[in-house]
């Protein structure tokens, strides 16, 4: 899977460029407009991460050109403009994603794996670990071929998980993936802590081969098989 | 009023007065020229009767009995001494017309070459007089009022084309919108104040514009030079949390520093939001539907606050729509129920009540707050949470005003209320 990285500031480029590597994803960045334009007129990607401003020129106009060419690179806005207008712009354009900086790389894993899975599958977008297979279309979650049942927030929890197996998760961004980030932390964080409690619960009593272990002070991290 | 009509009245309201009194004046003095001309002609005639008189002493006798114009009476020579020439106003009566008719009356006496002493009454008819006098009446009446409309109308009509450029400059003035491109303005005028006046408004206009796209710019600015660090530190920091070999009070560390970060984020987010409401950035509207919007907030805080047993209720009275940005929309519902629901203690209750043109949102308090303090930017309430950034009743208030949402708290009951007010 190869993954075209459009992003100036060096720093988070290179960041986020060793998350997704730790995934084994192949990588290959861009700083800037040019260097962008020439990468995608030479090559193909599976998915394009799209910063907005960059030196030179603008991340739309990168995003229409890939249009124009009737490119199949998914395309992830990644910007600091954190404003409707823009998200509806880039969405309009004919990107599969937006994502306001600053994210947690965790959530853009998950949004990668998913725009990709639903690229690759054609129809079948199920995540299978272990004996726990979840169909992100559906909201169904089936261990060992048996419904397990999840309330919503329960789903959006170990969907999340699922996107991010055999990483350590921070609860602050379990949080926000599942509530947005415009409520108050603590009470979400309380709020995380009782749900994943029941989630893994739930998974025991199912039994699920895949284990949320929880790491004090921290988060959590799902142990795949 | 406009400055047309006020200009137009005041003008007219003075010249109306001032024609008044010339008016009054004049008539007056006219009457007062045709009195002593009836009264020259009536000592004129005298000098005549008299003279006759004196030649004729026999027209003593004859009485002037056909036209009534004179008569002659003898008087005592004592009576002669103090006597005293008068006129005055008087009628007469024609048993022709069998009607009275205003004359003018002249009493004056003399002495005849016997030595014997007469009182002569001479009449003149005064009714033409009256005619010219009514006549001179009603042609300044006519005068009055023909002068007073062409001055009105012609005062109005110079008028309206003296504030014309004024008024193109109003006009302009009211089509000035922060942040859209300043319209272009005809700065000639033949006025010389005008001149200066468009000249001043379309400079001050444009550096307003220059000073709000700056500001803008500056936002933006300011927005993308935090994000991308914020977003480095936070990449850095799961990175660091996965690394192989991290204690456990390592691990913890790192977890505080992400929730510290969490909350310098959302601060960030927050003074955003908050200039850009400021800045009036938020311009269009869309009819949003408040029951629905409050439903979904409150399902979710619902949720959210299950484990801690605070409820939230939502009680609908009315269909309430209201034009306005909708992620601003979401904003303020959702700063106003979290708010509450934050403040709450296990087993209390939120209640957000729709009206057809109120929002309000309930919950329990023990004593009133300071309703001058808890819209202030980083107010912190001192017994309130710590994790709140202050800001959200901030934006809350920002929002309404950016709206004319009236927007009310008070404490009833021991309920703390926040109440949004529409209207229409």
């Amino acid at each position: 899977m190869k993954i075209l990285l459009i992003e100036d500031e060096e720093d988070l480029r290179n960041t986020v460029r060793e998350s997704l590597m730790k995934e084994r994803f192949v990588v290959e960045c861009a700083a800037d407009y040019r260097t962008a334009m020439d990468k995608i007129n030479d090559y193909d990607y599976d998915c394009v991460l799209l910063d907005i401003m960059l030196p030179g020129g603008s991340g739309l106009s990168v995003l229409s050109a890939l249009k124009r060419m009737r490119k199949q690179e998914s395309v992830i806005i990644i910007s600091a403009k954190d404003s409707v207008e823009d998200k509806i712009k880039g969405l309009d354009m004919g990107a599969d994603d937006y994502l306001a900086k600053p994210f947690h790389l965790a959530e853009l894993n998950a949004r990668v794996k998913s725009l990709l899975r639903r690229k690759k599958a054609r129809g079948d977008t199920s995540i299978v670990l272990g004996n726990l297979t979840l169909y992100p279309d559906k909201r169904q979650v089936e261990v060992n071929g048996q419904d397990l049942v999840l309330n919503r927030k329960e789903f959006d929890l170990l969907y999340y998980f699922v996107s991010n197996p055999n990483r350590l998760i921070n609860k602050t961004s379990l949080a926000e993936s599942v509530w947005g980030d415009d409520i108050d932390q603590a009470d979400s964080l309380d709020f995380i802590y009782s749900q994943v409690k029941n989630l893994r619960k739930k998974m025991k009593t199912a039994g699920a081969d895949v284990e949320i272990k929880a790491v004090y002070g921290f988060g959590y991290k799902l142990i795949a098989p | 009023m406009n400055l047309l009509h006020y200009t137009n009245r005041n003008l007219s309201l003075v010249i109306l007065l001032l024609m008044a009194l010339w008016g009054t004046v004049f008539y007056f003095l006219i009457i007062h020229e045709v009195m002593d001309e009836t009264d020259d002609t009536l000592a004129n005639t005298r000098e005549i009767v008299v003279g006759k008189v004196l030649a004729h002493p026999e027209i003593l006798q004859s009485n002037d009995s056909i036209m009534q114009r004179y008569a002659f009476r003898e008087i005592t020579p004592e009576e002669a001494v103090s006597y005293r020439e008068t006129y005055y106003d008087s009628t007469l009566y024609i048993a022709t017309e069998d009607e009275f008719e205003p004359i003018r009356v002249m009493k004056t006496c003399f002495r005849t070459a016997d030595d014997r002493f007469y009182e002569l009454e001479l009449r003149i008819s005064t009714l033409e007089r009256d005619d010219m006098v009514r006549a001179i009446w009603w042609a300044l009446v006519v005068l009055y009022v023909v002068v007073m409309l062409c001055i009105t109308i012609g005062t109005r009509l110079v008028l309206q084309k003296v504030f014309r450029p004024l008024r193109l400059l109003l006009d302009w003035l009211e089509r000035l919108t922060p942040g859209k491109p300043v319209p272009p303005l005809n700065r000639e005028s033949p006025v010389r104040e005008f001149r200066i006046l468009n000249a001043a408004a379309l400079d001050m206009a444009q550096r307003a514009q220059t000073a709000y796209e700056e500001q803008k710019q500056f936002i933006e600015n300011a927005s993308h030079e935090l994000q991308t660090p914020l977003a480095v530190i936070r990449g850095k920091l799961e990175l660091l949390a996965d690394t192989e070999g991290m204690t456990e009070t390592q691990l913890q560390y790192v977890g505080d520093m992400f929730e510290t970060l969490a909350r310098v984020v959302k601060l960030n987010k927050s003074l955003l939001l908050l200039s850009r409401i400021s800045n009036g950035q938020f311009t269009e509207k869309v009819p949003v539907d408040l029951n629905r919007l409050a439903s979904e907030i409150v399902r979710q805080m619902d949720e959210l606050y299950e484990e801690r047993e605070i409820r939230c209720l939502l009680r609908e009275e009315g269909k309430c729509i209201v034009e306005m940005d909708e992620s601003l929309a979401h904003v303020l519902v959702g700063n106003l129920v979290r708010n509450a629901m934050g403040h709450s203690k296990p087993g209390q209750e939120v209640t957000v009540l729709v009206t057809g043109q109120r929002f309000a949102v309930m919950n329990c308090g023990e004593k009133p707050l300071d309703p001058n303090l808890i819209f202030r930017r980083f107010y912190q309430d001192p017994d309130g949470k710590k994790e709140s950034n202050g800001l959200g009743l901030a934006i809350v208030k920002s929002i309404a005003e950016c709206y004319q949402i009236g927007i009310d708290y008070r404490f009833d009951g021991g309920k703390h209320i926040f109440e949004l007010i529409f209207v229409k």
